[in-house]
C-alpha cells in the first residue's frame, strides 16, 4: 500500500527525545549535589608522601557485601548516568541536564569511612588540591565542597582553614551513616568553628552504611532498606543530635544542608521532637555544650531550628501514590522554602529537574527550589 | 487511529528501539528478534526517554535508563508492580515496512 494513497497512513518522524524539561534552563538552576569522580592517577599526584608512593589505587573502604548488587547492570549504581572526571566533563553534563551552577560533592572518592585516619586526612587534602588546581579555575559555574576527615575534628578544621579561602568552595562535606557518630556532638565543634570563619555551610550527606559491621549493616539485605529507609532514619538522628545537643545555640549562624536523607519525615520529626522535649527537657543541661554554657534549655523549640539553621537537598523526590498528597507534604515540609534542588548525578538515584513542573508547585516555588533558596542559603555561591 | 510508517524493517536492528512522533505523542518502537512492540516513550516515574533504555531480551522488558524501572514490552506493565502500566500500541509488519497504529 502506498503511503501517499491512504489518508489514514502517515510517515512517522524519527525523533531523539530530550527528557530533561527544557523549561528548567530559564531558572539558572543551582544543582547542590553533583558527584565528581576523578581518575586515581589525577588525584595521586596531589597525595602527600609517603601515601603517593605507596598507594596504587583509590584507598577505598573494604567489604564485599553490599546491597548495591541489586540495583544496576554495573552493580554499583555509582556511575549509572556516566562519569565526570574533569572540569570539561562537568560542564558538558550540566549543560545536558539543564544546570547553570553546580556544587560538587565527592563521588566514590570519599574516604571518610576508612579506619585509617591519617589516610583519610591525606586523601581529603589531595581531593581538595585537585579541585583547587584543576577543576575550580575552569569555570565560575563550578563550585565545590571541601572534603575533610570529619571524624578527626582537629584534622578536619585544619583542612578547612588550609583551603577555605579559595574561591569556589562553598561548603564543607560531612556524611551521615550507620557507623558514624552523629555530627551534632560537641567534639565536632572545631569543624563548625572553622566553617564559620570562612562562611561555609556544613553538608551532611548520605554516607556509608554497610562497609563496616554494625547491627544495621548486619541486619539489612536490600537496597531499599539501606539506602531508601535507613538513610532517612539516620539523617533524622544526625539532625536530632545537632538540634538537641545545642549546636545551633552555640553557633546560631551555622547553616546546614542535609543531602539525600529525605525530608518528608519533617512533620513527624518536628511534632515529636517538640513533644518529647517539652515533656522531658531535664537532660538538655547535661549535654556538653550546655554544661559549658550553663544553660538549662534550648533557646527555642526543636522544630524552630529548621527555619534558621537547616535546609535539604531535594533528591530523591518521592511521590506519594495519591498525587494530591504531594501538595500536602510540600506544605507541611515547607518545601518551597526549605528545598534546594539537587540531581545526584551520576548515581542510580539521579533526579532531573522535571518534577518541579508537575503542576503542583507555584512559579515562585520553582524559582526558589531551583536556584533562589540555594543562593540565599549558601552565601559563598555569590 | 492513524497508521504511521515507522520505516523499513532493516532500519531497526534487532535489540534496538527508535522513537517516533505520532501526532502529539512520542512513541518508542522496539524490535526483539523479528517481533516489534510499541509503548509511550516517557517513563512515568521521572520522565526518562525509554527508547534509550536497555532492552533485556530474556525478560522482554525495557529498563528505564535513569532508575531501572523494568517495563514489559508486551503489555506495558511494570515488572515490580503490574498495576502500573504504559500505554501500548499495535505494530504490524507489512512487506518490509513497520507500521505503527496509534
Amino acid at each position: 500500500m502506498n503511503v501517499m494513497s491512504d489518508p489514514r497512513r502517515e510517515r512517522a518522524t524519527r525523533v531523539k527525545p530530550q527528557p530533561i524539561d527544557p523549561r528548567g534552563r530559564a531558572y539558572k538552576v543551582v544543582d547542590t549535589d553533583f558527584h565528581l569522580l576523578p581518575e586515581w592517577s589525577d588525584l595521586r599526584k596531589y597525595m602527600k608522601e609517603p601515601f603517593r608512593s605507596e598507594l596504587t589505587s583509590y584507598p577505598l573502604t573494604g567489604g564485599d557485601y553490599s546491597p548495591k548488587y541489586a540495583i544496576g547492570l554495573e552493580g554499583t549504581g555509582q556511575e549509572t548516568q556516566g562519569r565526570a572526571r574533569t572540569a570539561a566533563d562537568i560542564l558538558r553534563v550540566i549543560d545536558e541536564i539543564g544546570v547553570e551552577t553546580v556544587i560538587l560533592t565527592p563521588g566514590f572518592t570519599r574516604p571518610q569511612s576508612m579506619f585509617h585516619q591519617a589516610m583519610v586526612t591525606a586523601t581529603a587534602a589531595a581531593y581538595n588540591d585537585f579541585l583547587v588546581n584543576e577543576v575550580l579555575p575552569a569555570s565560575p559555574r563550578i563550585k565545590a565542597e571541601i572534603m575533610i576527615n570529619h571524624r578527626n575534628p582537629a584534622d578536619g578544621a585544619a583542612e578547612i582553614r588550609r583551603v577555605g579561602a579559595t574561591a569556589g568552595f562553598v561548603g564543607v562535606y560531612t556524611e551521615f551513616g550507620g557507623n558514624y557518630e552523629p555530627i551534632g556532638t560537641a567534639r565536632h565543634d572545631p569543624i563548625f568553628e572553622a566553617a564559620l570563619e570562612h562562611d561555609l555551610v556544613i553538608t551532611s550527606h548520605i554516607g556509608t552504611f554497610w562497609q563496616k559491621a554494625t547491627p544495621l549493616s548486619e541486619g539489612t539485605r536490600t537496597w531499599t532498606e539501606l539506602v531508601g529507609i535507613s538513610a532517612s532514619a539516620i539523617s533524622m538522628a544526625f539532625v536530632g543530635s545537632m538540634i538537641m545537643q545545642g549546636l545551633f545555640d552555640k553557633f546560631p549562624s551555622l547553616r546546614v544542608v542535609v543531602k539525600e536523607g529525605g525530608f518528608w519525615w519533617l512533620p513527624d520529626f518536628m511534632a515529636r521532637a517538640d513533644d518529647y522535649y517539652l515533656s522531658h527537657p531535664g537532660d538538655i543541661k547535661l549535654t556538653e555544650r550546655k554544661l559549658q554554657s550553663g544553660e538549662k534549655f534550648l533557646a527555642k523549640l526543636p522544630s524552630e531550628y529548621f527555619e534558621t539553621n537547616i535546609r535539604f537537598s531535594s533528591q530523591p523526590v518521592c511521590f506519594p501514590r495519591e498525587p494530591e498528597h504531594f501538595k500536602w507534604l510540600m506544605a507541611m515540609c515547607r518545601g518551597e522554602d526549605w528545598l534546594l534542588y539537587s540531581s545526584d548525578w551520576p548515581h542510580a538515584t539521579f533526579d532531573p529537574l522535571n518534577w518541579v513542573f508537575n503542576g503542583m508547585i507555584s512559579e515562585q516555588g520553582r524559582k526558589k527550589i531551583l536556584a533562589e533558596n540555594a543562593r540565599a542559603w549558601i552565601r559563598r555561591l555569590g | 487511529m492513524i497508521e504511521y510508517v515507522v520505516g523499513k524493517i532493516d532500519d531497526i536492528r534487532p535489540g534496538s528501539a527508535v522513537a517516533v512522533q505520532a501526532g502529539h505523542r512520542v512513541i518508542a518502537v522496539f524490535r526483539l528478534g523479528e517481533k516489534f512492540f510499541a509503548v509511550n516513550n516517557t517513563c512515568p516515574h521521572k520522565g526518562a526517554s525509554l527508547c534509550d533504555g536497555e532492552i533485556v531480551m530474556e525478560d522482554k522488558v525495557v529498563r528505564c535508563p535513569w532508575h531501572h524501572w523494568n517495563w514489559r514490552l508486551a503489555d506495558g506493565t511494570l515488572e515490580s508492580d503490574p498495576r502500573q502500566r504504559l500505554r501500548t500500541y499495535e505494530v504490524a509488519v507489512e512487506g518490509d515496512e513497520v507500521i505503527l497504529r496509534a
